[in-house]
């Protein structure tokens, strides 16, 4: 009988062959999905979110963390129809256009990936267009934008106009972040949101859906 | 010499850096299993990569970067331009690792090529120097930083002609290669290199006094 507990170890020390196996080894056993997924996987991501936020652990740890919540969820989605298992919500994700930086917005999409969330994630220099069509047609929860240059935050507000536009503010969240951005220019265009990291952007995220 | 096609070994990487980077506090903290991830991407880049720089003299003409940038070029006799990149190959070769879809080498294998890109750019500052001695040369700056709009990488690669390295610019002025950097340098006899941008700066929405503020 797999130690179940091993499966939320594995993942927060980022040990995806760990991770793998014993899923592997939980679901010979019986394991649900749901169990492993919600007491144990998820978990396992808020503790080492919670680790890096009070600076005991560095970004390619959450990195490592989140490759080997991917690297089990692999093994479990098969399984995962109809158990019950349900998406957090569902989150589209862009760098703005200008902007070829997707380092940060991977790791916030990876980070929501790993702890539930459906993420469909539309690259960098996304135009306004680009971002619009995504939101027709995927319906998402949530838009997640990403600038790390001063000179490409204000694409930001262009989105936004954008969207209220084409009249669909009002059916999605919006969500930004990045190194110049700040609450306050968030407030500023008309966000519903910011968060300073990755960590920070699942917690927010969860507060908006 | 004005251009210069190198392998890695012609460059010298601050491994430091991009460690520093990924948020480690000192270069004794990085994990084991990240520095073996590192190894092996730069063993894997130095097989394939080939950075390059090329310089031409030119003016500020037609350009327009601010005033931290021109305060820190100021006294220059001649203005030069260059483009400097990490190369295709290394593009082509982080393409293939995102493929593989393992997000901690994309992410490091992404800071890496920042590395090359700017460990590029001291190659070039430095033949720039050897070229001009005894003359003094300003640090480089690049448009899309301390407030010189990128739209201006147009006018810079445009006198340049065909020969860019190879870095082409995409509709909204960026690179491609991806690791790659174009800028200004200042040359003269009252050229010195002045405290750097983000030094004197304090831009508090940059990302780059961000990062200086997490490593204090």
């Amino acid at each position: 009988m797999a130690d179940f507990q091993q499966l939320h170890d594995a993942i927060l020390a980022g040990n995806m062959n760990a991770a793998i196996a014993v899923t592997k080894e939980a679901v010979e056993a019986g394991a649900q999905p749901g169990d492993l997924v919600n007491n144990y996987m998820i978990k396992a991501m808020e503790d080492i979110g919670a680790k890096f936020e009070a600076g005991q652990a560095y970004v390619p740890n959450l990195l490592m963390a989140a490759r080997a919540m991917k690297g089990a969820l692999e093994i479990l989605k098969p399984m995962m129809q109809g158990s019950g298992v349900t998406s957090m919500g569902k989150i589209v994700i862009a760098t703005v256009k200008g902007d070829l930086h997707d380092i940060g917005k991977n790791l916030v999409a990876s980070m929501l990936e790993g702890c539930g969330f459906e993420v469909i994630n539309l690259g960098v220099d996304a135009s306004d267009q680009k971002i619009i069509d995504a939101v027709n047609q995927h319906h998402p929860d949530i838009l997640a934008l990403s600038a790390l240059l001063t000179t490409t935050m204000g694409n930001m507000k262009t989105v936004i106009d954008s969207l209220t536009a084409a009249g669909l503010r009002d059916s999605v969240k919006i969500m930004v972040g990045g190194a110049p951005v700040s609450e306050a220019f968030a407030k500023e265009i008309g966000a519903d949101g910011y968060s300073a990291n990755a960590n920070e952007a699942v917690a927010l995220a969860k507060t908006l859906v | 010499m004005d251009f210069r096609r190198m392998t890695m070994s012609d460059i010298t990487l601050d491994l430091n850096e991009i460690y520093r980077s990924m948020g480690y506090p000192d270069p004794g903290s990085p994990a084991e299993d990240m520095k073996l991830v590192v190894e092996a991407l730069l063993e894997r880049f130095a097989a394939v990569c080939h950075p390059q720089f090329r310089y031409i003299e030119s003016t500020v003409e037609g350009l327009s970067p601010k005033g931290i940038i021109m305060k820190g070029l100021s006294g220059a006799d001649k203005y030069l331009l260059f483009i400097a990149t990490a190369g295709i190959e290394f593009q082509q070769e982080i393409d293939r690792i995102a493929e593989e879809g393992d997000i901690v080498k994309v992410y490091a294998a992404d800071l890496i090529g920042s590395e090359i890109a700017e460990a590029t750019v001291r190659e070039c500052v430095k033949a720039i120097e050897a070229d001009y001695a005894p003359l003094g040369v300003s640090n480089p700056y690049s448009p899309g930083y301390c407030g010189w709009v990128l739209s201006e990488q147009r006018e810079i690669f445009s006198r340049f002609g065909e020969q860019t390295c190879g870095v082409k610019l995409n509709d909204s002025c960026l690179m491609y290669p991806i690791k790659s950097v174009s800028g200004i340098v200042s040359v003269g006899e009252k050229v010195e290199k002045r405290e750097y941008g983000c030094a004197i700066c304090g831009r508090k929405d940059c990302y780059k006094n961000r990062l200086k503020n997490i490593k204090k």
